[in-house]
């Protein structure tokens, strides 16, 4: 303790953590990785495993930095095509496509986008100070959830979900249900017997997670908007509409005003509620190994939807259904590396990437990991810190730039993001199978889209949906299957609990809002 | 019966619940050892596809349906489809460059308003973003994509 | 104002076979003259154990090797995808898998995958997995002994996570209870990090993972490993018996291999047998195996077809028993 509040060691950490290398790759790494996150397909963690190798040759410090920095920057990438095209750029940005979208085709893309990188900033920052001060406490927590504690969070997820989306909660159990049922193909987690594959031989490991989500709403919402887009020009081609089409902004006519569309203090403090609500969820949520983004995002969009005094507004364009979702993802960053550095156990899958780097740079995680390297781990928080920093500052300025892309005339923008879902669906697993997945998965998700079903609580059902099997089956075979055993946990309880209060609560709110 | 099929929604909430009974039916028949079988999930799911299905069936049967979307040219979106589809078809055989090259080029001559007439424009974009998509996929992101000959 | 256009016109199409001819220029200068890039296809996701050793060997065998080598992960249907993309690729020694037993010989046994086992020839063993048995520093179960004989007097009292369905540890545990006549309650879980957060979370009595997953727990003394399925101990836990050393005749123990499919040129297996073990014994490559954990345990052609075969009797013999083989 003594070593660590001496002044000796604390210049040391800062001399380290500010010299000009390790400022420039923590830089390289978060704009590397908003522009990756942008791109539909392509996650933080292919930038970072396709950059493991090249990290041998650098200093420690210097090669964190970098990873982190693709790691947090990815985060806030994807809320970018999120808003400006409805095609979340990653898992953890899909609870964001609800409100953000909506907020663009509102007329205010750059403070939807500003609102999602203040809040993904202040996520990111607040989950950062937790694992610097408090990890070891959060990970004993975490550790105190097993199948059990599991299950009973899945199931509160869900069913929140379900019934907080716009499209009513009959359709949007059906949706989950479907997810659930995506979610079965494949070898079951427990035996490894094939389900649902008829025999083709792709899908023996499952719907892949890319393909799905991209087809669901990249090709979806493209099919869906710009193709209807372009009926009047296509059928009558004069000059009005040559003019119209070349305009490159979006006219007044088309109802964008820019006044309207900036971004301050008063707006942030609106939605700081919800941002909070989603550092809270997401760092609690990114510290249970194996959650993820996706969960902490819909479980804080449906916290903040319940808490808020204006729920009605969620799933209209609502700032705070965007700055919850994308604080709760962003918050999972550093609360994710609770586990792995306690106890050596990842808390996401990028996470276990960076728990690979660690190694290559001689450091076990672990619980001895402090202790054997603490120059080196108080460094790193410290770049962490200010990664987190950057990243509002590089996504700043990244912003003007991405809007004006996203302002592109649709006819140009629309084939090229299909170029990339389908790139960045091939890059993500080298399969062509995967490509017809997503072209299936496209049509699935127009269908639906068309009567009005929502896809957020299909594609939450889907991603946790084998986890939230696996821990059932997990509990029941501890508990030589009997189902009382799911409640022998005081965790579990207050889960199962807070989700019958919240499905009263919805039910009586939203039959109160049909009568009158 | 023509009404049904008419109604968008009531048709697919009724498909929807057909391939929850489906389901029910096949998995009643799979083996299924005890709460911690294989197919509990999957049963599960299937059962509530089916009970929410048959519920929002009702609820639609009930709402008068009225056409307001707006209209989609047919004409795009099965060329566009056939398109995508080949493009797909042909991304290993002839190349990625290649392919997607030729893709943007047809897809912004089908989604121009001049049509055909703007093929010559359409070569010099898509020349131009086929580049930068190898630049970031083949270059910066050393993704091994299918190559033809050439590239 | 047409001859502006014309001018135009003729400036974009020079511009299109300039970038056409750049891009194939460089395509071409990425081919070496004679051969091109070796290619490694991992059947797990990027950033797994395999998939970091896999990367490792590529970046040391390319300047040792004289051509580029990649690493492809396809975890794609459970690991086939990989397997059978290198079986469709020409078999001209360009392509390669780097597996272990669990996603190449495990479903072959159980179902009809379209590949024979004998179909595959190893070129090197690079490493070993070692299944080992843990428990919580403070469980009650004082040692491999201790375990076995209160598993015995009562069956199922004790839960144990491993990993998923039929890994190596798993299949290290089946044969644990098969030489010893206990009995536990299985809890498959999503790997060793599971696992071991099961087992010190107290949600499962014992665990079964691999020394490099669980060294760091036990040099902090949070977990205790009972014992190993190997024939020697681990550098990485010295102090932990193997179950043959405790009068138990079981060794089970999984490989990580690199395999050429049928029909490929014998020379060029022979060529890449003793470049990457070249390559995999300078101190670079030793280096950055310590940093990982990993222990090489290098074997040539021979050698790994020995051990592969060994391994595939073994387990078609166990599964035999436990009536899983594919009818």
């Amino acid at each position: 303790m003594d070593t660590i509040f001496s002044l000796d060691f604390i210049l040391t950490v800062v001399q380290e953590a500010f010299r000009v290398k390790c400022i420039i790759f923590s830089a390289l790494g978060v704009f590397t990785g908003v522009t990756v996150g942008a791109i539909p397909g392509i996650a933080g963690d292919i930038a970072i495993a396709l950059l493991l190798p090249f990290i041998y040759n650098l200093e420690p410090v210097a090669a964190l930095g970098l990873l982190l920095g693709i790691y947090k920057g990815s985060m806030f990438g994807g809320a970018i095509s999120a808003i400006s095209f409805g095609v979340p750029g990653t898992g953890g940005a899909v609870a964001t496509v609800e409100d953000g979208y909506r907020a663009k085709k509102n007329g205010y893309p750059k403070k939807a986008m500003l609102t999602a990188l203040y809040s993904s900033a202040t996520g990111d920052v607040i989950s950062t100070v937790i694992l610097v001060f408090l990890a070891l406490p959060l990970a004993m927590v975490a550790l105190k959830f097993g199948p059990k504690e599991y299950f009973s969070l899945y199931v509160f997820a869900i069913l929140m979900i379900s019934l907080l989306l716009q499209g009513g909660m009959k359709k949007g159990l059906v949706a989950a249900a479907i997810g659930l049922l995506l979610g079965c193909i494949g070898m079951d987690p427990i035996t490894g017997t094939t389900r649902l594959t008829f025999g083709i031989r792709h899908l023996r490991g499952g719907m892949p997670l890319i393909p799905l989500l991209i087809g669901m709403f990249a090709i979806s919402e493209l099919m869906t908007q710009y193709l209807k887009a372009w009926y009047h020009n296509r059928s009558k081609y004069s000059k009005e509409s040559e003019l119209s089409e070349s305009s490159s902004k979006l006219s007044k006519e088309s109802g964008y005003n820019p006044s309207k569309d900036i971004m301050s203090f008063k707006v942030y403090l609106s939605s700081l509620k919800a941002t909070l609500i989603g550092c809270v969820m997401g760092t609690f949520i990114g510290a249970l190994p194996g959650a993820g983004s996706s969960l902490a995002a819909f479980v804080s969009y449906g916290a903040a939807k319940r808490l808020s005094s204006h729920p009605e507004q969620f799933g209209k364009g609502s700032l705070e259904g965007v700055a919850a979702p994308e604080a709760g993802n962003s918050a999972t960053v550093g609360s994710s590396l609770i586990p792995l550095i306690a106890f050596g156990i990842p808390g996401s899958a990028t996470a276990a990437l960076i728990g690979a780097a660690f190694m290559m740079m001689g450091m076990q995680p672990g619980p001895l990991m402090m202790q054997d390297n603490m120059p080196v781990m108080y460094t790193f928080f410290v770049v962490i810190l200010y990664a987190s920093i950057m990243n509002l500052g590089i996504g700043y300025f990244l912003i003007p730039i991405y809007a004006k892309i996203s302002m592109v005339k649709p006819r140009f923008i629309f084939p090229v993001l299909f170029i990339l879902a389908i790139l960045g669906t091939y890059a993500s697993r080298n399969s062509i199978i995967d490509i017809w997945l997503l072209l299936a998965a496209g049509l699935l998700g127009t269908l639906l889209k068309k009567a009005k079903y929502p896809l957020g609580p299909l594609v939450l059902a889907y991603i946790i949906g084998p986890g939230a099997e696996r821990s059932l089956r997990q509990a029941l075979l501890m508990g030589r299957g009997e189902w009382s055993s799911l409640l022998k946990s005081p965790i579990a309880i207050g889960f199962y609990a807070v989700t019958i209060v919240t499905i009263i609560l919805i039910t009586k709110a939203k039959s109160q809002e049909k009568f009158s | 019966m023509k009404r049904f099929f008419l109604n968008y929604d009531l048709f697919l909430s009724g498909f929807i619940t057909f391939i929850g009974l489906a389901g029910l039916v096949y998995f009643q028949f799979g083996m299924s050892p005890g709460p911690t079988g294989p197919f509990i999930f999957p049963k599960f799911s299937c059962f509530i596809i089916f009970i929410f299905g048959v519920l929002t069936m009702i609820d639609t049967i009930g709402e008068k349906h009225a056409d307001t979307d707006p209209e989609v040219n047919i004409l795009s979106v099965v060329l566009f489809g056939i398109l995508s589809i080949l493009y797909v078809l042909f991304f290993s055989r002839i190349g990625v460059i290649t392919a997607t090259f030729l893709f943007l080029v047809f897809s912004f001559s089908i989604l121009s308003p001049k049509g055909v007439a703007s093929l010559k424009s359409s070569i010099g974009y898509s020349a131009f973003l086929t580049f930068l998509l190898w630049i970031i996929f083949v270059r910066i992101f050393n993704i091994i994509l299918p190559q033809c000959l050439l590239f | 104002m047409r001859i502006m256009r014309r001018r135009l016109n003729f400036v974009m199409l020079f511009v299109v076979i300039l970038l056409l001819v750049f891009v194939s220029f460089s395509s071409l200068a990425t081919q070496y003259p004679e051969e091109k890039a070796i290619r490694i296809i991992g059947p797990t996701a990027a950033g797994g154990a395999n998939d970091i050793v896999s990367r490792m060997v590529t970046s040391s065998a390319q300047q040792i090797v004289g051509q580029r080598m990649d690493t492809i992960a396809m975890p794609g249907a459970g690991g086939q995808e990989a397997v059978h993309y290198v079986m469709d690729q020409p078999h001209d020694g360009y392509t390669f898998l780097i597996s272990d037993y669990g996603c190449l010989i495990t479903p072959a046994l159980r179902e009809e995958l379209g590949y024979d086992l004998s179909d595959w020839k190893p070129v090197i063993q690079i490493t070993q997995y070692l299944p080992t048995i843990f428990v919580r520093e403070d469980s009650p179960i004082k040692d491999a002994n201790d375990w076995i004989a209160k598993a015995k007097a009562e069956p199922n009292k004790f839960s144990i996570g491993h990993g998923t369905n039929l890994c190596p540890p798993h299949i290290g545990l089946i044969m644990i209870e098969r030489a010893t006549g206990m009995e536990n309650t299985w809890v498959p879980t999503s790997g060793g990090s599971e696992c071991l957060a099961f087992v010190l979370g107290g949600h499962v009595d014992i665990g079964a993972s691999m020394p490099t997953t669980i060294a760091p727990s036990v040099n902090a003394g949070m977990v205790r490993a009972l014992g190993l399925t190997s024939t020697e101990r681990s550098k990485f836990l010295p102090d932990t018996p193997t179950f043959k050393e405790l009068g138990y005749d079981v060794v089970s123990t999984s490989w990580l291999m690199i395999f050429a499919y049928k029909d490929v040129p014998e020379d060029r297996i022979e060529f890449m047998e003793n470049k990457l073990i070249e390559a995999l014994k300078t101190e670079g490559a030793v280096s950055m195996a310590n940093k990982l954990n990993i222990e090489f345990l290098l074997q040539g052609r021979e050698e790994s077809q020995k051990i592969y075969n060994r391994t595939v009797e073994d387990l078609t013999s166990l599964f035999a028993d436990l009536n899983m083989l594919k009818k």
